[in-house]
């Protein structure tokens, strides 16, 4: 099987607007999968969808190849943060993950304990939701969505509103997850900066549709400083290029040929080509950041 | 399903709304005993007045109801107004095992109310009114019995009302109907529209008071009546818990 989670079509309608339009995404084990769009792109929608939280109106969710809908034993495992993490308020930390793992069918003696020591809270089981900061509220909803040794974890704007330090301790504990209990995470964010650091791969999604799906390299690859030549004989310039040590690099059209390297190479560059005997029209240097890329994306 | 209903069952022994709720029904019940603890010093109504008695007057309040279909509001709109729902969805295998698993619950708390309010009547009486008699507790656990169903009637409205919204404001509505008997005035006002006479003897709310401090019954037509209040309330669990199962299935989590 090569894909752990897998959607086609997944169109969700309220009435006239599509709030998720054809969605099709396929994700493979292991992977953490960065969903980016803006606010009401149709990030949670298509989440919700997922999860069971809410029927599509047409189109599969696949989760080991099975759909989730028609066999519960493949819905158990996922495990969901779905926008702001959900508790029974005048129960502690420790009663709210008992009550799910009743659920759950879960018994093990000391499970409860790993969970909140994984998500950090080991001295904070016996303290009230009513108690609990922002950060807590989020680790405690990871610790919930965990509960079932879950492969599949979603993750709905897991950093939201909180600071630095708490962004850093979720994005740690992410990757802990993903490397440790090797389980595949589908989280969406608007802050791409902090998706960049923990994704492998990416789908963007605008106004309800997958506009473009694509890896991390793929995206480093966009983001990279880029030096763009302009010559009349991009061919002959191709081997000057890579004796020159930049290998990484490609001929966009007959007069442009873009290098992927920093911009205090362009006078190296441009010395081996005026020796190699190839005319220099223009030499320039651009970078785009992630979060221009994404703009660029979204109003195309 | 049985992991279903024991997760309700856990919410329930581990949330404060049920104490809560058991804590006013006390107050509520040891309050009534109070205010009649003059009976128990009046040589000519205390032969008249028994224990049972009090269980009937509770009831007749309609507050025991009030106070159970309150809890099972709080109850199933907690699930959503926390979120919490969001956090169980993959283990929700159906949306009707859900709802049946809140009912089995609803049905535990019932009978813990009710069972509550007897207790406390009887216990409250012993110590309080230490002269007056028992009474016929069979007839009584009869009456508490069909209270019960009709009480479930109510519980089916609100569960209805709070899955089909999402919004506790429609149980509140119900939680006041019955406190302020609005249902009888509604239909009394139909009953003017139509210039018939043919609903009264189907009424919820005034079953609960037609047995009032003797406990037993004053008219021949009362035992008509219960009847038709049990196959009314009957009707209306069948009717509101089938549409609260559509409903859900039908509607998205929130």
């Amino acid at each position: 099987m090569e894909y752990i989670l897998e959607t086609s079509g997944l169109t969700k309608r309220y009435f006239k607007h599509a709030a998720a339009d054809n969605i099709s995404i396929k994700i493979r084990q292991g992977e953490i999968y960065g969903f980016i769009g803006k606010n009401g792109a149709g990030k949670t929608t298509t989440m919700r969808m997922i999860c069971g939280l809410s029927c599509p109106t047409s189109g599969e969710v696949k989760i080991f190849g099975k759909n989730p809908a028609k066999d519960a034993d493949i819905s158990r495992r996922v495990g969901c943060l779905i926008e702001a993490p959900g508790f029974h308020n005048n129960m502690t930390a420790y009663e709210n993950l008992k009550a799910k793992c009743v659920l759950a069918g879960i018994k093990k003696k000391g499970y409860i304990e790993d969970l909140l020591e994984i998500v950090g809270l080991e001295n904070a089981g016996k303290k009230t939701i009513k108690n609990f900061s922002l950060g807590m509220k989020q680790r405690l909803g990871i610790a919930l969505a965990l509960v079932g040794d879950p492969d599949i974890l979603l993750l709905d704007e897991p950093i939201n509103g909180l600071d630095p330090q708490g962004i850093a301790e979720i994005r740690a504990l992410i990757l802990k997850l993903n490397k440790e209990r090797n389980i595949t995470i589908l989280i969406s964010s608007h802050i791409l900066e902090e998706l960049v650091k923990l994704a492998t791969c990416y789908g963007i999604i605008h106004n309800g549709k997958m506009i473009r799906e694509f890896t991390h390299d793929e995206l480093m690859k966009e983001c990279t400083e880029c030096i763009t030549l302009l010559t009349d004989t991009p061919e002959a310039a191709a081997p000057v290029i890579e004796g020159a040590g930049c290998a990484d690099y490609k001929v966009i059209d007959s007069t442009t040929v873009e290098i992927y390297r920093e911009s205090e190479a362009i006078p190296e560059i441009t010395r081996a080509l005026v020796n190699g005997g190839i005319s220099v029209m223009g030499i320039t240097s651009k970078k785009e950041s992630v979060e221009e890329f994404f703009f660029r994306l979204t109003s195309e | 399903m049985f992991n279903m209903i024991k997760y309700q069952l856990y919410k329930l022994f581990h949330s404060i709304s049920t104490y809560i709720t058991l804590a006013v029904l006390i107050v509520f019940e040891i309050s009534v005993i109070v205010m009649n603890s003059e009976y128990a010093n009046d040589p000519e109504m205390i032969s008249e007045f028994t224990a049972v008695n009090l269980v009937a007057m509770c009831i007749e309040t309609l507050m025991v109801p009030a106070i159970f279909v309150s809890w099972l509001a709080i109850f199933t709109y907690g699930e959503f107004s926390h979120g919490a729902v969001r956090t169980i969805a993959p283990f929700i295998r159906s949306k009707t095992a859900y709802y049946v698993s809140i009912v089995v619950t609803a049905i535990l708390m019932i009978t813990i109310i009710f069972g509550t309010s007897i207790i406390t009547c009887l216990v409250g009486a012993r110590i309080l009114m230490p002269k007056i008699a028992m009474g016929d507790v069979g007839f009584m656990f009869c009456h508490v019995g069909i209270s019960c169903i009709i009480t479930f009637a109510y519980a089916a409205m609100v569960m209805f009302a709070v899955n089909a919204t999402c919004s506790i404001l429609p149980a509140v509505g119900i939680i006041v109907m019955i406190l302020t008997g609005a249902e009888t005035v509604l239909l009394n006002l139909i009953e003017q529209a139509l210039g018939k006479e043919e609903f009264s003897m189907y009424y919820l709310s005034p079953y609960m008071s037609i047995f009032g401090l003797t406990f037993e019954l004053k008219y021949p037509e009362d035992e008509m009546h219960i009847v038709y209040s049990i196959v009314t309330a009957a009707v209306l669990i069948i009717v509101f818990s089938i549409s609260s199962c559509i409903v859900l299935n039908k509607r998205d989590l929130k």
